[in-house]
């Protein structure tokens, strides 16, 4: 028996008696990201705030972006949590599940219950269901007819989100797409696809990063990868530029112990 | 939509180089593989060495040679872009007059190499090196085949990473097991970095070291590293290799 999915309780749960206050949040969400779309920016961040925009937004539990590599494995870009059970679910999928399917098709797919789809997909409904997730919905990420990925919606719940839900979510997927394929300029698809493997390798060299500071700091990964992220923004730096000077041999105490 | 198995195109490369025996096997031989197995018409490689200086490695022919010379000479081109900016790079043609290599359009090579393919060779904040595929200019690599040579460039990147740290009589094997995507060896990787104080190639090949010595998969050592559960040595890298018997 494996302990459930260890999670903090969504602030949409706290949050959403008022309209109003859902408004504003998702206007905030939508400045704050054009705000990153600026020349010279940060996919990571980018992908990582949206990730967290679902999270505060939307009636969900667990949220992941994913990217197809070239040998047409996942890659988490960005999740909610660090924990490597949940990044194995978003992971698995590249054999069968949600998120394979509306990479493939390039549509939404829901998948209300679990329970019910098990034999659909097999491995993933049984070890989503370990972590006590009951209900997907996996939302393309597309530009035109270029499809570079998903973004995966766990929740507890059973059921299908609203509509307005959905569309929410599809919103911050898209611009999560436009982010990773460089605004209008990915029009060429080798462009696309060259910023598909700079996105991924930027991926690896924050997990390089992360266990430099796991081992200085004494944290875990999601401790350092906070630390990263905090000094990043704190700094007005990369996250990617950051990490990879963390990884060559930057001094590490301002990130580790700020002031 | 570039995904897709890449089994295929893996098996092929590694077939082509493994006709050639590991005594012998260095730079024209990479070089060799790649022209084989993926549809472009020359080939070419530079590696990085000390203080981010790039150094020839190979070439597939005169004019690629003569290619990577010239950008290492200059400081530009497409090589040189894709090694700064640490993803791929593609012009479809190498003495276009607008290009962003204006002093590398003016080369009479330039005007020969035509399509250009840079695929930096790294794994996250390891620089390798660049592979530069040549095409016919105004050519280009439909998407299949883009994923085909980024494969082989992870590969590259592998076998010139694994140069070296292994003693191993034919090290080709490893890298049909060796998952390269596990975000635990990118952590455990920069984990050996913090411990020992090497640099992150070094501590990349530490580990690989490791996990080859004692016939043990890259990633299974790495969890039990970011697990905490196992140190690599500070001691002399041979004490390391010697198999726990």
């Amino acid at each position: 028996m494996t302990t459930p999915y260890e999670h903090q309780a969504t602030p949409w749960q706290n949050a959403v008696g008022s309209k109003m206050d859902r408004y504003e949040g998702l206007a905030r969400a939508f400045v704050g990201l054009a705000d990153t779309l600026v020349a010279d920016f940060d996919v990571i961040e980018l992908a990582q705030q949206l990730v967290e925009n679902a999270m505060a937004l939307l009636p969900i539990d667990a949220a992941g972006i994913v990217l197809a590599d070239v040998h047409g494995r996942f890659q988490v870009l960005a999740s909610n949590s660090e924990q490597t059970r949940l990044l194995e679910l978003f992971q698995i999928q590249h054999d069968n599940g949600p998120c394979l399917r509306s990479y493939r098709t390039g549509e939404q797919v829901v998948v209300e219950d679990l329970r019910i789809d098990i034999d659909r997909w097999p491995e993933f409904a049984a070890r989503a269901i370990e972590y006590g997730f009951l209900s997907v919905h996996a939302l393309p990420l597309r530009l035109r007819n270029d499809r570079v990925g998903a973004l995966n919606l766990l929740r507890f719940d059973s059921g299908k989100m609203s509509d307005t839900d959905i569309a929410i979510g599809q919103a911050l997927a898209d611009v999560a797409t436009i982010g990773i394929v460089h605004q209008r300029i990915a029009l060429q698809s080798d462009v696309l696809n060259q910023q598909l493997q700079t996105a991924l390798n930027t991926r690896t060299v924050i997990e390089q990063a992360k266990g430099v500071l796991a081992e200085r700091g004494g944290v875990d990964m999601d401790a350092s990868f906070g630390m990263l992220r905090r000094y990043a923004r704190r700094n007005n730096r990369r996250l990617a530029d950051v990490a990879r000077a963390v990884v060559d041999g930057a001094d590490t105490a301002a990130i580790l112990n700020p002031s | 939509m570039i995904s897709g198995d890449r089994t295929g195109i893996r098996a092929r490369f590694l077939a082509a180089l493994g006709e050639i025996p590991p005594d012998v096997r260095g730079g024209e031989q990479l070089c060799a593989a790649c022209l084989a197995t993926l549809p472009v018409q020359r080939v070419g490689v530079s590696v990085i060495s000390g203080d981010d200086g790039h150094e020839f490695l190979c070439a597939s022919d005169a004019v690629a040679e003569r290619m990577e010379w010239a950008q290492i000479a200059l400081g530009e081109g497409p090589a040189v872009a894709a090694f700064t900016s640490g993803g791929p790079v593609s012009t479809p043609d190498a003495a276009m007059p607008d290009t962003r290599w204006p002093l590398l359009a003016r080369e009479e090579e330039a005007a020969e190499a035509g399509a250009v393919y840079a695929l930096p060779l790294q794994l996250g904040a390891i620089r390798v090196g660049v592979l530069s595929l040549y095409l016919e200019s105004g050519t280009r690599l439909d998407h299949h085949d883009f994923g085909d040579a980024i494969a082989i460039a992870d590969l590259v990147t592998s076998l010139l990473l694994a140069s070296g740290t292994t003693d191993e009589p034919d090290p080709l094997d490893h890298w049909w097991v060796q998952p390269r995507s596990s975000r635990e060896i990118h952590q455990a990787t920069g984990m050996v970095v913090a411990q020992l104080g090497v640099s992150v190639r070094d501590a990349y090949a530490r580990l690989q070291g490791y996990a080859f010595a004692r016939g043990r998969g890259l990633d299974d050592v790495a969890a039990e590293v970011v697990h905490r559960g196992l140190r690599i040595g500070a001691e002399d890298p041979d004490d390391d290799q010697a198999p726990a018997s």
